[in-house]
């Protein structure tokens, strides 16, 4: 097998090679319930690394790695693969279609977007009435899913067919120190983690979970995680980050993140409270290796870890994510840097992990 | 066994005045250890920090029987220290705010603080969006307590 070195020093950069890898899963159609291209990618691009590959029954990806040390410790790491998007629900013939959203997606932000279709990547656009003709009590209106429409155009292609799901159009763009995309959150956790099995350290079997229809409820997590039985659970995510400048001249208290500060540890949302001793040890292997991170302030939303924790006998937890602006819309925007040190970190993390941590200890 | 005040009185007020809100029981739970510990067959301490204790030898046509009682509380937690040095806060559990304005709190690391609240406009409920802890800091920097501290 060609597989990289069992690695304790790994310097993650975004080069030529791995904005290829990301532009590929982030341009890539993925929508929960339907996340096969993204499978394929992670299954090619893992295929010299992995001692174990399994396709599940729901369509995760399962990934083992097995470190090299007498003592490993079996940690989890879960990605998630799908993304918010859009199903076809209704065909009105002349290329219109009725279609309701899959996860979460604002309305706002769906009028006048163009959107791709199917597995053939049908592009349409989602219309609406032209400014001329509307009203001002009409622009004052906020359209609902069910008054809107994906247009394909009249007699363009057959394939288009109720039950196919389509996402937003956007290509992947490098904005100087930024990258935006549709589809960040969460193919950012997802080229993670396939670095992460690329270079695993020696000290741990590596369970890489690459999950499906987190976005509908942690739902592939769930079965993940009882099949792989870890001892510990990561969660790679995506954050949003409401930081941009204060408003009303007040200091702004819920930016949840913010861009350029770093990784972002979850101390609770709606489903986890991380364990203690894991936030402790990201913090401390953060400080070490002097790689910048932030809180993610504790709140609503959630992550994989939210079904991981509570699998067979308990599984102690984290979360990290990479702070974004505008999560769920067309268009996100992340800071390479923030990502790339997300990377940093739990890897330099790992590297440091042994089974003391998992000891209960009163804290003082 | 020795003898020591254990009266139904000081176990019970030990229980209740030792803090543990949800996610951070250590404290309350090597207590609960202590009061046990002696007492039963076994006791372990889970991955998520659950106690469990066992007590008892099955016999044949006996029953295995779960009790459980949780060991968390509700409770506060730190969202945010503003440049002022008040800090902002969400519930951890169900916490009415009508019930927690101006309430005296106890922060794990033993940080006190009073809740107080911004004007509200005429007929505006409270909502803990509008609260604050002061714990006397009067900065940031200043501040004992952080992001994710409990009470």
């Amino acid at each position: 097998m060609a597989k990289h070195d069992i690695s304790t020093k790994f310097n993650p950069q975004m080069g030529d090679a791995e904005l290829a890898l990301l532009t590929r899963l982030c341009n890539a159609v993925g929508v929960s319930g339907d996340e096969q291209e993204v499978r394929a990618i992670v299954t090619e691009e893992l295929r010299d690394f992995a001692d174990f590959t399994k396709v599940d029954a729901m369509g995760n990806v399962l990934v083992r790695r097995e470190g090299t040390a007498e003592s490993r410790v079996r940690v989890m790491i879960a990605a998630h693969m799908d993304e918010v998007g859009f199903m076809i629900v209704k065909d009105e013939g002349d290329g219109v279609f009725e279609f309701r959203v899959i996860g979460g997606v604002d309305p706002r932000q769906l009028v006048g977007k163009p959107v791709t279709i199917g597995r053939d990547h049908v592009p349409g656009v989602i219309g609406a009435k032209a400014i001329h003709l509307t009203t001002p009590e009409e622009r004052k209106q906020v359209l609902k899913v069910d008054q809107l429409r994906i247009d394909i155009g009249p007699g363009s292609d057959p394939k288009v067919k109720v039950g196919d799901r389509g996402t937003f159009a956007t290509k992947l763009a490098v904005l100087g120190p930024s990258i935006r995309s549709k589809a960040l959150d969460n193919r950012l956790g997802v080229f993670n983690l396939i670095q992460l099995v690329k270079h695993a350290p020696e000290n741990v079997d590596l369970l890489a979970a690459f999950t499906v229809q987190e976005e509908l409820g942690l739902r592939g997590a769930k079965i993940a995680a009882f099949a792989f039985d870890p001892e510990i659970g990561i969660a790679m995510d995506s954050t949003p980050a409401n930081d941009l400048p204060h408003y009303d001249g007040f200091e702004n208290t819920s930016h949840n993140t913010k861009l350029g500060d770093g990784p972002a540890i979850y101390i609770m949302d709606r489903g986890t409270i991380g364990d203690q001793r894991l936030i402790k040890w990201l913090i401390e292997s953060a400080e070490a290796e002097k790689i910048p991170w932030q809180f993610r302030q504790p709140g609503m939303g959630g992550t994989d870890a939210g079904e991981i924790h509570k699998t067979r006998a308990g599984v102690p937890s984290v979360s990290v994510s990479v702070p974004q602006r505008y999560l769920h819309s067309a268009a996100g925007l992340i800071r390479i840097e923030d990502e790339l040190n997300t990377l940093k970190l739990i890897h330099s993390a790992l590297i440091r992990l042994d089974k003391s941590i998992l000891n209960h200890q009163e804290k003082k | 066994m020795a003898k020591k005040d254990n009266s139904l009185w000081t176990i019970l007020q030990t229980l209740v005045e030792t803090p543990g809100p949800s996610g951070s029981e250590h404290v309350i739970r090597e207590k609960i250890k202590a009061e046990i510990q002696g007492q039963t067959d076994e006791v372990n301490t889970d991955a998520l920090g659950n106690l469990i204790a066992r007590k008892g030898t099955l016999k044949e046509g006996g029953r295995r029987i779960m009790i459980s009682a949780h060991m968390d509380e509700i409770g506060l937690m730190v969202t945010h220290v503003d440049d002022n040095g008040f800090a902002r806060f969400l519930p951890i559990g169900g916490v009415s705010p009508l019930t927690c304005l101006g309430g005296r709190v106890l922060f794990m690391n033993g940080t006190q603080g009073v809740i107080g609240m911004e004007r509200l406009e005429k007929d505006e409920h409270p909502d803990l969006s509008k609260y604050f802890i002061d714990t006397g800091a009067t900065s940031k920097a200043d501040s004992k307590i952080g992001v994710g501290d409990v009470c």
